[in-house]
């Protein structure tokens, strides 16, 4: 029972070598099928607002019928103008096929700028509209009669447009306040009318009704644009989720550039439950975006922070692929150590098998020599951030106590593997001496056949 | 089982018992064709054998495949799934990488959670090693034809070493692991700690009854030993191989059958073409004695290129030597040597022996007779053509199939004895392994000596157990001076009994070494007439008739041409144009030359001058006579006569034993006739052991001339002085020499008549041997005074008579004094000393005196 020695075999080229040739962290592998994927998920959200969008529209429509001829006419021109507007930046946020490709930062911005200029638009025709019917006002000053009727179709019109906003527009989230404000406005004019102060009260009517029209298109302006944030929020966070669903399995690339058959990288397993975290946390973020709720600013937020969360994905799926590597590099620098020392020593394989039979752990082999002696080499998982693996022989010698002796063998031995390619550092002794049951791999196996991606609950390795 | 290995693997173990088995030699790098024909390379080779031994498990291992195996069983017993327990669920073994296809985990029981795909392909791929690299890899071949398995996995080294540990540990059936190159993979592993330890651990703890095989490409197991000692990683494993006791397993090269095989192969698969069907045997022989592997004669053979294959090409392209053109049988070649007739007798007849032995066994007759053994002894002087005979006894062997190479490796014995501790015997096994399948030449043996006796009995001690453990894969031939062989054999029983035949090489004759010392000059060049080629045959008989007992042979005649030329060198200068002449022998072999017989009047001339002797001379010349008179008659010479001078000292005995050496020279008696004088102190050593060689030493350098020993008597009076008695050891060495050279060298002992009658009675050989005795009479005073008047003579005195009537008296009044002492010339110089000094105190005392040179009366001192 004699000598420990432990051996570090650096692997830093190799590592640098295999990131770059497996490419772990392009997570995005099939553009056009990823692209079909967010599309078919948010299909329903598209869906569903189109139907909301309708009914309101319907219900605005029967509102509008109620309105004296001139401002229906008025009030269905800016409907129409809105409904256009509507859909073509709902068309520009998901039709572009290159905004995957693009910075969601610019395209942010560009989509702001696109509603800016729509409503400067509006304003300006509103305006004109506005002021044709302005100057008939001044027409009715002096005719009294005329202008009690002109006050009363005011009144009833903004009484109607006050009752559409009420009814259909999420006025108390864009612009709370305002809408009880103007109806205070229809009051006073509604009171001064019943007071019998016509030309007091048509001026102060014909205002309430513009100013609630105004309020109309306000808000269904910033009603716009939060369903354009949210779009593209869910957009965003629904393409992370579907890059996690398509990486959750990886092929896994050869030392020959081609995918292994049969092998797969189980991402989750492999990083140690990482993957499902992120998932989950992506999972919160959808559901803050879905939630009419959550601000512009917020949304622009999640927006802006998933290409985070892709680029976490792809650091989860790279790690994962170099620990199963690693993994199949441990038993690789097992096979060769071993293929050594039958080379070298007469040893002969009896034995290999991971710790607690967990692939993401250290490997052992168990050699035997024909006299008794037995080798076992453990390939140890590099500390995390590391890129070395280290390579332990325990040696069982029972046919000699010489320690010069021994050091002479883990020196052929450390020969051995630097002429067989491995670099090795300087051999290190450990002090003490091998433990008596390391040779035993049985202790690993549970009763049980182990399966091949087990995944204990334990933390990370 | 093994048997169709081939010769160089029958029969062969790899050694139980030891925890290591060394696999080494010149042929580890080799392919083997067995008697099957087929061809298989060293691992496949070791993978039959030791499944032959019942290895159920074999894995090898080398530093450019740490694992491999040769058998499907054997792998899987390296993966811990070949080993599962029997009723457990058995795992599918891992599959080779890349079969998975590209992009896939090679192991197919891992999976992530993109199932078995490699995100990430490494920036070099860990799919199949590059070619060459170590790998852990399988052939299957159950019939061991060698194949080279696909690489697969590369094992690193402290691994490997894990990994054949374990192999070893508790296997269930008997398993082996195989160091194909031990060397490379001690050397370059990165595992030297664990893979010693391993070494140490296995040797200590290990279970031998698995082999562990290490197989070196060193030519000797002490070089292997040595190399695994300098890597100095090793030193429980170096430890080990140095005390192993069994030496393991050397793979030589080729035998005739093997290489037979080979030029079939070659013949059928490569094309090659035989030109002489009838010499091919003689051809592969040669081929076999080379140093040379199954490969390296496949690459020559196929350079041929179609050129056929016969004797004649091989040698010219330098294949096989010059001298191994020979390809007839080696009776033939023995034939034809020159002299060595009682040689070539015995090795007919050896040769009848074996081959009739052989003849026998065909018909399983004879099998439970104890085969002879096919040791020979050969004891002769250097130069007498032993190495060229123990070749041809090695060819002879392999005709008649006692050895399946029948090479020759020479050595000296003292060449086996290494300087250190503990490195004799492995340097002893090192030869002897490069010699297994043929015959070791085993030159100037000897006994043990003081000096080096322990590393020498080492030696012995490998030579007697290789001679028992490869019976039958090595023939020794042991040679040296007839005695040294003796010495030899004397140093070891087990020795006495290995060796059979002993074969006697003599001297050449005079007219073959003439015929020899004639083709030395010629090949300096030199021409000469036929005047000189009879002088020179003289010359030759001559150096023949006093040679020594460490006569060189043919090694002297090329000496003596080399002398030769250079005489003649010197006189002709830049004239080379001249021919040789007498004068270009050296002085002292001009000396050998015939001379004019010499007057019988000059014979004792020498002693004329001598004062007294009269009785010297009678007896010597009447033994003068006696010779003369059988010369005359025409009968042959007779040995010539030890002498006994007895008398006083001081009465000449020196002198006239140097004119009896002159006289029997002129007589012919004797070739040289010079004396070597020689006291107890020259003779009798203080050590055991010492005085012998001493005595034989005096002997060999008085041979053809007098041995004279003054003071004969002391030889024997000097017993007992610390219980040793040497001076008797010298008394029978010298009876011994006496007899052996009795017709080459003359004895003088010398002394006074009593002690000398007691020096031939303390051995019953010495009365026999001394013949002729001389008495050598005390001077009388007369005489005396005739020597005092030569020697005052010879110093330029004169003396008056009364001075010689006063010397007289003065002589006479000594003799009084000493009867027994007096009468030596010594009391001449003493008398003239003191007469000297007297003339100077005359002649001082009275200065007018001018005559100087002449003793009065008065100068001669009273008595």
């Amino acid at each position: 029972m004699s000598g420990k020695k432990r051996i570090l075999v650096d692997e830093t080229e190799w590592y640098r070598a295999q990131r770059a040739a497996q490419n772990l962290k392009q997570v995005r592998r099939d553009v056009p099928r990823l692209l079909d994927e967010v599309r078919r998920r948010t299909e329903a959200d598209q869906a569903r607002t189109r139907a909301v969008l309708e009914e309101r529209a319907r219900r605005t429509e029967q509102a509008l019928s109620g309105l004296a001829a001139h401002t229906r006419q008025l009030e269905r021109d800016t409907g129409r103008r809105l409904r256009e507007q509507s859909e073509r930046l709902h068309r520009e946020l998901r039709g572009t096929a290159d905004r995957l490709e693009r910075d969601t930062r610019t395209r942010l911005a560009e989509q702001r700028a696109a509603l800016e200029r729509e409503l400067a638009a509006e304003r300006d025709q509103r305006r004109r509209d506005i002021a044709g019917l302005t100057g008939r006002v001044d027409e009715l000053a002096g005719n009294r009669d005329r202008a009690a009727a002109a006050a009363r179709d005011w009144l009833a019109d903004g009484a109607t447009m006050a009752g559409l906003i009420a009814d259909t527009l999420p006025h108390e989230r864009h612009a709370p306040g305002r809408l009880d404000r103007l109806r205070l406005d229809l009051d006073t004019a509604r009171r001064n009318m019943d007071a019998g102060h016509h030309e007091a009260a048509l001026p102060l009517a014909q205002r309430a009704y513009l100013d609630l029209s105004e309020l109309r298109v306000d808000i269904e302006h910033r009603e716009l644009e939060r369903r354009l944030a949210q779009g593209a929020a869910t957009d965003a966070l629904v393409l992370v989720e579907t890059l996690i669903t398509q990486n959750r399995v990886r092929p896994v690339t050869g030392p020959d550039g081609e995918p292994i058959e049969g092998a797969e990288l189980d991402v989750d397993h492999w990083s140690e439950g990482e993957l499902d975290e992120l998932r989950a946390e992506v999972t919160e973020r959808l559901s803050r975006a879905g939630d009419d709720a959550t601000t512009v600013a917020e949304l622009r937020e999640l927006t802006v922070e998933a290409p985070q969360l892709e680029q976490r994905l792809g650091e989860i799926v790279d790690r994962a692929g170099m620990r199963l590597l690693a993994s199949q590099l441990r038993v690789n620098l097992a096979d060769s150590v071993a293929g050594t020392l039958s080379r070298i020593g007469a040893y002969e394989l009896a034995d290999g098998e991971y710790e607690d039979a967990d692939e993401r752990r250290a490997y052992h082999a168990v050699l035997e020599h024909a006299n008794g002696n037995k080798i076992v080499v453990q390939v140890l998982p590099a500390p995390e951030g590391e890129t070395g693996q280290v390579l332990r022989v325990l040696s069982y010698d029972h046919d000699t106590a010489s320690e010069r002796e021994l050091r002479d063998r883990a020196e052929a031995v450390r020969h051995a593997l630097a002429d067989d390619g491995h670099p090795t550092g300087a051999l290190e002794s450990e002090p003490g001496v091998p433990d008596p049951g390391a040779d035993d791999l049985g202790r690993f196996r549970k009763p049980e056949a182990a399966p091949l991606h087990r995944r204990p609950a334990d933390g990370a390795s | 089982m093994t048997g169709r290995l081939g010769s160089r693997f029958a029969g062969l173990r790899l050694s139980a018992g030891e925890p290591f088995t060394v696999v080494y030699g010149p042929g580890v790098d080799d392919t083997f064709i067995g008697a099957d024909h087929r061809e298989r390379n060293l691992d496949a080779v070791l993978w039959h054998l030791l499944r032959a031994q019942s290895c159920a498990y074999v894995a090898y291992s080398s530093q450019r495949r740490p694992l491999y195996f040769l058998d499907p069983e054997s792998e899987a017993r390296s993966r811990p799934s070949g080993r599962v327990p029997a009723g457990a669920p058995s795992r599918p073994p891992a599959q080779p990488a890349g079969s998975a296809g590209a992009g896939y985990m090679r192991h197919p029981q891992l999976r992530g959670p993109l199932g078995r795909v490699v995100v990430r392909p490494p920036a070099r791929g860990p799919g199949p090693a590059p070619a060459g690299a170590r790998s852990v890899s399988s052939a299957a071949d159950g019939t061991g034809s060698p194949t080279e398995p696909a690489p697969t996995r590369a094992l690193s080294d402290p691994f490997t070493v894990m990994t054949l540990a374990g192999y070893l540990a508790d296997p269930p059936h008997r398993t082996a692991v195989v160091f194909t190159e031990a060397e490379s993979t001690l050397r370059h592993t990165d595992a030297t700690r664990p893979l010693d330890t391993f070494f140490s651990d296995w040797a200590r703890h290990g279970d031998y009854d698995h082999p562990v095989v290490l197989v070196f490409a060193r030519p000797t197991f002490d070089a292997c030993v040595s190399y695994v000692e300098s890597l100095h990683g090793y030193p429980g494993l170096a430890a080990r191989l140095r005390r192993q006791a069994t030496p393991s397993v050397r793979v030589g090269y080729p035998d005739e059958a093997e290489l037979h095989r080979l030029v079939q192969r070659m013949r059928l698969r490569d094309g090659l073409r035989i030109r002489d069907w009838r010499e091919l045997d003689g051809v592969v022989r040669a081929m076999a004695a080379q140093p040379l592997t199954v490969k390296n004669w496949r690459s020559n053979l196929l350079s041929l290129d179609g050129t056929p294959f016969s004797g004649r090409e091989l040698t010219e392209r330098g294949w096989l030597p010059r001298a191994g053109r020979d390809t007839r049988p080696a009776a033939e070649q023995l034939d034809d040597l020159v002299g060595l007739e009682p040689v070539k007798g015995h090795l007919k007849r050896l040769r009848r022996r074996v081959a009739a032995q052989a003849l026998l066994r065909e018909r399983g007759l004879g099998t439970d007779a104890e085969a002879a053994s096919p040791h020979l002894l050969f004891a002769g002087p250097p130069g007498t053509g032993k190495t060229t005979v123990a070749r041809l006894v090695g060819e002879m062997y392999r005709e008649l199939g006692v050895l399946s190479r029948g090479h020759l490796v020479e050595t000296r014995l003292d060449d086996l004895v290494a300087g250190y501790v503990g490195q004799t015997t492995s340097r002893a096994h090192a030869v002897l392994d490069q010699a297994v399948d043929g015959v070791l030449f085993l030159d100037e043996v000897h006994g043990l000596g003081s000096e080096n006796g322990s590393f020498e009995r080492d030696v012995l001690k490998v030579l007697l157990a290789r001679l028992e453990n490869d019976r039958d894969r090595l023939v020794v031939i042991a040679a040296g001076y007839p005695d040294k062989v003796d010495e030899f054999l004397a140093s070891d029983d087990g020795l006495r009994r290995r060796f059979g035949e002993r074969i006697a090489f003599p001297d050449y004759p005079p007219d073959v070494l003439h015929r020899i010392l004639l083709r030395y000059l010629a090949a300096h060049g030199l021409r000469w007439d036929a005047t000189l080629a009879g002088q020179l045959l003289h010359v030759v008989t001559e150096l023949h008739a006093t040679r020594r007992p460490d006569f060189g042979n043919a090694g002297t005649m090329r000496n003596l041409s080399e002398k030769i030329f250079t005489e003649w060198a010197v006189r002709v200068g830049e004239d080379i144009g001249q021919p040789l002449t007498v004068a270009d022998l050296p002085e002292d072999h001009r000396a050998l030359l015939p001379r004019p017989a010499p007057d019988d009047g000059t014979l004792l001339s020498e002693l004329d001058a001598m004062v007294g002797l009269a009785p010297v001379r009678e007896v010597l010349g009447d033994l003068a006579k006696r010779i003369r008179l059988r010369q005359v008659r025409g009968r042959g010479l007779p040995p010539p006569p030890n002498l006994l001078f007895v008398g006083p000292p001081g009465t000449g005995k020196t002198t006239v034993a140097r004119a009896v050496g002159a006289m029997f020279r002129k007589l012919g008696v004797v070739r040289k006739g010079h004396v070597v004088e020689t006291t107890r102190a020259d003779l009798v050593a203080e050590y055991v052991g010492q005085t012998a060689p001493r005595v034989r030493e005096a002997v060999h350098r008085a041979l053809d001339g007098v041995l004279f020993i003054d003071e004969a008597y002391s030889l024997t009076a000097g017993s007992g002085v610390q219980g040793a008695d040497f001076g008797k050891e010298a008394v029978d060495t010298l009876v011994r020499e006496m007899e052996h050279w009795n017709d080459r060298l003359v004895v003088i002992a010398a002394g006074y008549p009593h002690e000398m009658e007691a020096f031939v009675r303390s051995n019953s050989g010495l009365a026999s041997r001394f013949t002729v005795r001389v008495e050598f009479p005390p001077y009388s005073a007369a005489e005396l005074v005739e020597v005092l008047r030569r020697s005052a003579a010879a110093d330029g005195y004169v003396l008056t008579p009364q001075a010689a009537e006063r010397a007289e008296q003065w002589f006479d009044a000594r003799r009084r004094t000493d009867p027994t002492g007096f009468g030596s010339a010594r009391e001449v110089r003493g008398l003239l000393a003191a007469m000297e000094s007297r003339l100077a105190g005359r002649l001082l005392a009275d200065p007018p005196a001018t005559d100087h040179s002449t003793f009065t009366a008065d100068d001669v001192p009273p008595p």
